[in-house]
Formats: structure tokens, sequence, C-alpha cells
């Protein structure tokens, strides 16, 4: 069977899967949120510090936050069936558009964070593989341990005052240099530099897990009939870690990846904030601080949006990686 | 040609150490153009070790503290790792034993055929690809031209083994090593593929080295053969004289213990004999030959009624969209005191049969009588008890004990389950059944690794015996086992039907031991009974062309040698 084939199967089979997902996901959100003491007109009130019985019960009537709770949950469904997140009270402005602003953002620098673990996480795993009880696994053990117990606000701070305030090579903070003109390459480096310090910073915990999780594949791998056939055929150490071993390890790794997606939308509350990074974390923080559920169902909806497409892409990879996926039974 | 240049291979002294231990220590032997031999030993013989070691393909931990490896005049030891690589899978090509798990699972077969012409010959891409697409041809895989993008787990394990021998004659190599290379395949598959590397090894005039544990497989492929026991190399000789009376005690015995289909042994008329190993005084292996005395045996009582009548039991495997019958109409009866011997190769549902029977797998149609007893569609509290009276021995000694649990652990732990709630019986139970599978007492404390493969399936044997059941399913239950081995077991289970008077189901791929410890037999092919004879009738008017295949492929390894040597 063709490669094409079983990657189009996967790909039907998850996405007949995720429809019913994202609908338990935004009704099971919209259910836990009313859990939660107070509502926008709450805080919106007590942030005004002098409000009426009257001006609040007009503040909720505007925004439907009197009707009953399966009211509001139809209205919600109602909005999402025309593409609509609903209106923020708090920012005054449509979920959709507060959202677009963000997600740019937070989604450059979740790829950017993914793709250094990955690639460091890799790299160092290979390495402490082929040195495996010798003194180089052992430093890289140290290392990544360190890397996986260190809060990942500290880094971040430390990383500034290291590279910022101390060596003064990096900024500190924000997403590009304010009232800049560049263009083309140059506003790339611009936005390079202001994402070096928060990506690495939300990268570390990953690239942890990943070189652990490396390492251990890699000499489960190893110790398989195929490697010592890819000896005998005469092949270099490197070829046979590369071509060989590497792919094979490769598989339970991207399961990893996939499942981290969900995880570094979380990690990049902090980041963003210890960054001021304008992104969806910190949009999120924003809106459970303001009680603005609308914005949170809105955010709520979009990231298990992300995790399930994530999952496809890493679905797609391993039929991609391994032709005993995706086959036809 | 002169005798020096028709010298392929010199290996002289090798030894192997792994740490204080010396697996193999000094062997020699020669290979010359063209030549098969054979080094033949059992599990810790340090036969696959000395192949690694020809290859430098030792595990890193291994060293080799002396010997010469000449391979046409250089020093195999002598050269740098990037000299040896240019003569692995180019001057000296290496098959080895699993199919299954010796192919890269994620590329192509023609991608990992094409990989040691690229790196070898140089070759481009296209050109590889075009010569995998012959040389898959020339292992005789049909369709060679559309199954070069197939991945491995797309093949049968005989076509994969096919695979490793394109793989490896790809670069034409002068010497070709075969390590156990059909040890894990079916007996038609087998005799296949031994027929295809003969046929390459005069093609391309290479030197074969066979390593193998199998001396059917030695005596009609060889030229000579090489015995180790040990890592000491006890013999060599020519292949026709293997079963000459005047060999080391060690080779004897081997070809004693090995039981051949054309023999006709059978256990009513003899037991098999019994290699011991002592060491005496001076710290030398002595080599005993032991066959027991024969005891009688009480004949199978067909009046009775039969402990096992199984009516046209069928078994349907089913995937979301994939039905699979596993088990089709099978009939069969036992009777008490008997042994029923199944034979068939992977694939043709006698392991479904016997998990049917155990009830580990439900019956889609058809019943199973148990002592008189209907248990088709017993549920798990009325099938308890009857499970004391059913039990069954399993292939793999080493997987099938709980690694964790000592051995007095392992043998309670049915008693308990069955209602034995007296420690002082249990303890007297577990006494009497290392009595009868004769393993000292002392065992029960101990943890299942520090057993060999032959005292493990003692330990399962024990397992099976200690509820005192009426019915052992023993299923390939000397297939993992090394010859020598597998005939303690077999003389054992003979032993053990007549003490205890238990009867038998004994499914096995191996014709010749099926033979031996039967009294009927059933073939089974693509799920389905094809055959059901007695003993003696079966082997020599079979009813159908398969059973006559079956034979033939079983039977034929070890009478070309001795048809020449007579």
């Amino acid at each position: 069977m063709s490669a094409l084939l079983r990657i189009l199967r996967t790909l039907r089979r998850t996405l007949l899967q995720a429809v019913p997902t994202i609908l338990g996901i935004i009704i099971l959100n919209f259910f836990l949120l009313q859990l939660a003491p107070g509502d926008a007109a709450d805080v919106m009130a007590g942030e005004a510090g002098s409000a009426t019985v009257e001006t609040m019960q007009a503040l909720r009537e505007r925004f439907g936050l009197d009707n009953p709770v399966l009211v509001q949950l139809a209205n919600y469904l109602g909005n999402l069936a025309q593409f609509s997140l609903g209106f923020s009270p708090r920012y005054g402005m449509p979920v959709t558009e507060l959202i677009g602003q963000r997600l740019p953002g937070t989604l450059t620098l979740m790829a950017m964070a993914l793709a250094i673990a990955i690639l460091i996480g890799l790299t160092l795993g290979s390495l402490m593989a082929a040195f495996s009880g010798r003194l180089p696994d052992r430093l890289l053990s140290i290392l990544a341990l360190l890397f996986y117990s260190v809060p990942g606000f500290w880094i971040g701070l430390m990383l500034i005052v290291l590279f910022s305030v101390t060596l003064g090579w990096l900024p500190s903070g924000g997403a590009g240099t304010i009232g800049s003109s560049y263009t083309g390459f140059a506003a790339i480096v611009d936005k390079a530099r202001y994402m070096v310090l928060p990506a690495t910073s939300l990268a570390l915990f990953y690239v942890a897990i990943y070189a652990r999780l490396t390492r251990a594949a890699m000499l489960e791998v190893k110790n398989q009939d195929f490697v010592r056939t890819a000896y005998a055929k005469g092949l270099s150490p490197v070829v046979v870690t590369v071509k060989h071993v590497l792919r094979n390890a490769l598989i339970p790794i991207t399961t990893m990846a996939g499942m981290h997606v969900g995880g570094m939308l979380g990690g990049a509350v902090v980041v963003e904030t210890v960054y001021s990074w304008p992104g969806l974390g910190r949009l999120a923080f924003e809106a459970v601080m303001g009680r603005d559920y609308t914005v949170l169902l809105g955010i709520l909806l979009l990231s298990s949006i992300l995790v399930i497409l994530a999952n496809t892409v890493v679905d797609l990879a391993q039929a991609w990686l391994d032709p005993r996926i995706g086959e036809q039974k | 040609m002169s005798p020096a240049s028709s010298r392929l291979l010199e290996v002289e002294n090798l030894t192997v150490r792994f740490g204080s231990a010396d697996p193999v220590r000094h062997l020699s032997f020669s290979v010359d153009r063209g030549e098969t031999v054979a080094v033949v030993g059992e599990s810790g013989s340090g036969k696959s070790l000395s192949a690694l070691a020809l290859m430098r393909l030792l595990p890193r931990n291994a060293e080799v503290p002396n010997g010469r490896i000449t391979f046409e005049g250089t020093d195999l030891l002598k050269l740098s790792d990037r000299d040896i690589r240019k003569v692995r899978g180019r001057e000296i090509a290496m098959i080895f034993q699993e199919p299954m798990t010796s192919l890269n699972p994620v590329a192509t077969i023609g991608n990992q055929i094409a990989e040691v012409l690229r790196l070898h010959e140089k070759l481009s891409r296209k050109e590889a690809r075009a010569r995998a697409i012959e040389l898959l041809n020339l292992v005789k895989i049909p369709d060679a031209e559309k199954r070069v993008d197939d991945f491995p787990h797309q093949l049968s394990g005989g076509q994969r083994q096919r695979v490793m021998i394109a793989i490896a004659v790809a670069c034409k190599p002068k010497l070709l090593i075969a390590d156990e290379p059909t040890t894990a395949l079916d007996a038609t598959i087998q005799a296949q593929i031994l027929e295809l590397l003969d046929e390459l090894r005069r093609k391309l005039s290479m030197g074969l080295l066979l390593i193998t544990h199998d001396l059917g497989v030695v005596s009609r492929w060889s030229d000579r053969v090489v015995v180790m026991y040990h890592g000491d190399k006890l013999e060599e000789l020519p292949t026709s004289e293997l079963f000459s009376p005047d060999r080391h005690p060690y080779t004897r015995g081997l070809a004693q213990a090995s039981i051949r289909l054309e023999d006709g042994v059978h256990y009513t008329s003899r037991t098999l004999s019994e290699i011991r190993v002592v060491r005496d005084a001076d710290g030398q292996n002595d080599y005993q030959i032991r066959q027991p005395v024969p005891r009688d045996l009480p004949p199978v009582a067909n009046d009775d009624e039969p402990i096992l009548q199984v009516d046209g039991l069928s078994v349907t495997y089913r995937t979301r969209n994939r039905e699979n019958r596993a088990l089709d109409k099978a009939t069969l009866t036992l009777a008490k005191g008997e042994t029923l011997g199944i034979v068939g190769e992977s694939g043709s549902g006698k392991s479904t049969l016997s998990k049917a029977i155990m009830r580990l797998v439900n019956a889609e149609s058809g019943s199973i009588r148990f002592q008189g007893q209907d248990i088709t569609s017993l549920g798990p509290n009325q099938l308890q008890p009857v499970r004391r009276d059913l039990q069954m021995i399993f292939q793999d000694p080493f997987g099938s004990l709980n690694p964790r649990k000592s051995i007095r652990d392992i043998l309670e732990a049915p008693l308990i389950v069955h209602g034995v709630r007296d420690a002082a019986e249990r303890r007297q139970r577990i006494a009497q059944t290392f009595d009868h599978v004769r393993l000292p007492l002392s065992a029960a404390e101990r943890y299942p690794h520090e057993f060999s493969g032959g005292q493990r399936q003692r330990i399962g044997i024990a397992r099976a015996l200690i509820l005192k059941p009426s019915l052992v399913i023993c299923d390939e239950p000397v297939s993992a086992l090394d010859v020598s081995i597998q005939a303690q077991i077999l003389n054992l289970l003979v032993d053990l039907k007549r003490d205890l008077g238990l009867s038998y189901l004994f499914i096995s791929h191996d014709l010749a031991v099926v033979q031996y410890i039967s009294d009927r037999v059933i073939v089974m092919k693509d799920s389905r009974i094809i055959e059901e004879s007695d003993h003696k009738t079966i082997w020599r008017q079979p009813k159908t062309d398969y059973t006559r295949a079956l034979i033939a492929a079983a039977a034929g390894g070890e009478t070309r040698n001795r048809a020449l040597a007579s």
C-alpha cells in the first residue's frame, strides 16, 4: 500500500473522531466555568467601585448573563454555528477578533519552543545513548535532570538576568522593537531576537523529557536484531544510528510531542507573563481574573482544536514513519 | 588449484572473553572456497559468538585476547574499524536466525537490499533498485517488481529470510555465514531456504559457514562438521562420518538423542538416549550417554468413555473489519491414557484448537466434552473445578514463568486458587511434584532466571502437574530446547504419563517428535483437520499430499549424506 493512501486513511479516521470530541469539550467547559463564583458583571462592578443593583442588572441583561444556564449554552452554541465566538463584555470587542490578535504570537512561540525542544532533545538523547553509561551520558543526564526540575519562570528570570541585564545581548521582554520600521529579513531577525529567550525557557523542560525519551528509545532499538543486520552490511556507526536506529526511535517521541502541545499552552501563561509576550496564555489568565467566560470559552475551544490538530499531525507523522500504522487490518 | 589458494578462511586459536569468562576457547577451523562447513552445538556452546567474532560484530564488552582469523591472507582481527567495514557485507556476509526481527520494520525491503549495493558497489539509486529486483528474483520472491516496495511486515517469515539472503549475497561475498537460518521456520520452508542457500553457494562459488543445532540440517547440507560444547571444539569430521560409531562420545550422544523421522522410533519401543556431561577430578569433561531402561506401559483403554471429545469446533477471530476463521469444524476424540499428536505449520490452527479446548477462547459453534461433561459454554465458576483436571505446558520456558516469583510461589498459586488451604499439605504436594519432574527440593526457594532452559521446562511441567490433572495439553513443549534436553523432557513426559495416568494432547511442528510420542496423529492445515491416523499408518501411508510434503521435507533432511555414505 502506498504511503499516501495510508496517510489519507489515518486522516479520515482522525477527523471523524474529532467532531464529537470538540462538541463534548465545549459543553463540558461551559458547565465547568458556571461552577466558578461570580461573573463578568461582578468584576466590572467591583473595578468601577460604584455600582447599583440596577446597573448590574443592566450589564447582565446586555451580555445575556441573566438568562438560565441552558439558554446561555444554547445561545453560545447558536453563535458557534455561525462561526462566532461571541462578544467579550470586558474588552468590548468580538472574541474572534481578540483571539485573532493574540494567536499568532503564541503559535510562533510554541512552534519555536517545540522545535528547539525536539532538536536539542534528540541531539542530547542520541549523544547520551551513544555514550551510555560513560561520562558524557552521566553529565548530560544531570543537565537533563536540572532542566526537568527547575521551574520555568525561574529559568526565564535567570535567562533575562544573564542575557539581557548582564550581557545585554537580547531584549528582556515584548514581541518586537516598538516604533521600529524594519521590513523583510531585518523584521524577521528583530522578531527572532525577542523570541529566543521566551522560547528557550519554555523549551528547556521539554528538552529534558525528549532527551531522556530519545536515550531510552534508542538504547532499546539498538539491541534489536535489525541493527545487527545493518552493522553486518558494513555500514558505519553514524549511518546505522541515523538511518536505522533514530527513525525507529522517533515513533514514541512523536507521540509525546503531540501530547505536549496542550501542556505547552499551559506553560505559555507563565513564560508570556515573565517576558510580557502578548499571547493567548496571558489573555486566558486575564480572562479568568475578569470572569470573562466568553473569552475563556473561546480560548479553551481554540486550544482544544489546537491539541486535536497536533494529535492529527502526530498520527500522520506516525503513519509516515511506521508502515505498520494505518494499514487495513 | 593448489591447496594453499583454495583456503578461504582460517581460524586459529580464537578465544572470546567476557570479563572473566571465556565462552569460546582456542577454536581453530577452516573453510575452503565453495565449501560448506557446519558448526554444530547446543545453546551455550559458543557457536554464534564465534560467528560474530569472524565479522568483528561481538558486543562491546567482549574481547578477543588471542587468536587469528585469516581471510584471504589478511588477519581480520588486525584490520582497522574502517577496513573491516569494507569486508562486512562485501567479502563476508551474514544471515541470522530471526527473520521476523532481522529486517528494519520501517524501511522497504527494496531499500534495505539497495543500501548494501550503494555502500559497497557505489551504485546509483536507480541501478541499485534494478539490482534489488534482480536479487529478489534470484531468491525466488514472486512478483519481485511489485514486492520490492513492500515493508517487512507484509512478508511471511520464509520470505523475510529470503530477503535477508538477498541482502547477504547482493555483493557476491566469498563467505556466507548463516547463523541458524531456518530454526524459526516451518519444516517445508526450512527445506526450501536451505536448498536456496546451497544453490546460491554453487552459483556464486561462496564458502558457506552454517551454524546450527540441528543434526538433520548438518547431515544434509554440509561437507564438514565442527562440533562444539561449552566453548570447546570437541572434534572436526567429514559429514559422512557424523553417524558412525567411533565418534567423540558427545557427537554420538547428540546423534542418538536427536530423533529422526525415518528411524521410526516410538516411545513404546525404546527410550531416548540422554547425554550427561560430568566434570571429573582434573577438570576434564566426561561425556556419558545414558539410555534409560524402558518400562512397560499399560495399553490405552479403548472401551472406556473418551476423556475428551471435540465435535465440529469452530473459532473465529473478529476485528473491526475482518473475520478470521482460525479453527474450522474440528472433530477429535482422545481416550484415557492416550497421546494425541497434532502436527501443523504456523497458522494451521493448532494453537487455537488447544486454546479453545482450554476454554481460553470461546467457540463459535461445536462442542467440547471433557470427562463426560459438556464444557463448551460453562461460566467461570463452573469452569474452575474443570480446570484442575485440564492443564497446559507452554512452549517458551523463559516467558511462561513470572520472573519476580520464586518457584515455590509459582507452584503454590494454583494450589491456593483451587482451595488447598493447609500450608503443610501444599509443601508436601510441591515436594511430591518436584520428585516427579526430578528437580531438587532446594529449587523451590530460587527464581526462574537461576535455571537453565531445560530446568525451567521441568518447572513448567511441575506447575501443570501439581493439580493432578488428567489431561495435559503440551503446546510445543520441546521446541525451544536443545536436542539433549529435548530427549530428557520427552523421556520425562513418557514416565509421567505412565506414573500418573495422564493423557496428552501434544502439539508440535516437529514431525519426528510427534512420531516418537504419539499414539495417534492429527494433521492440521489452514484451520482444518485434514488427516487423522494411528502413529504407524500416518508415516507409512499418508492420505493427503500435504502430509506427504511435510514428511518429505522433514525426512529428506537426513537421507542424502547417509545414502552417500553407504
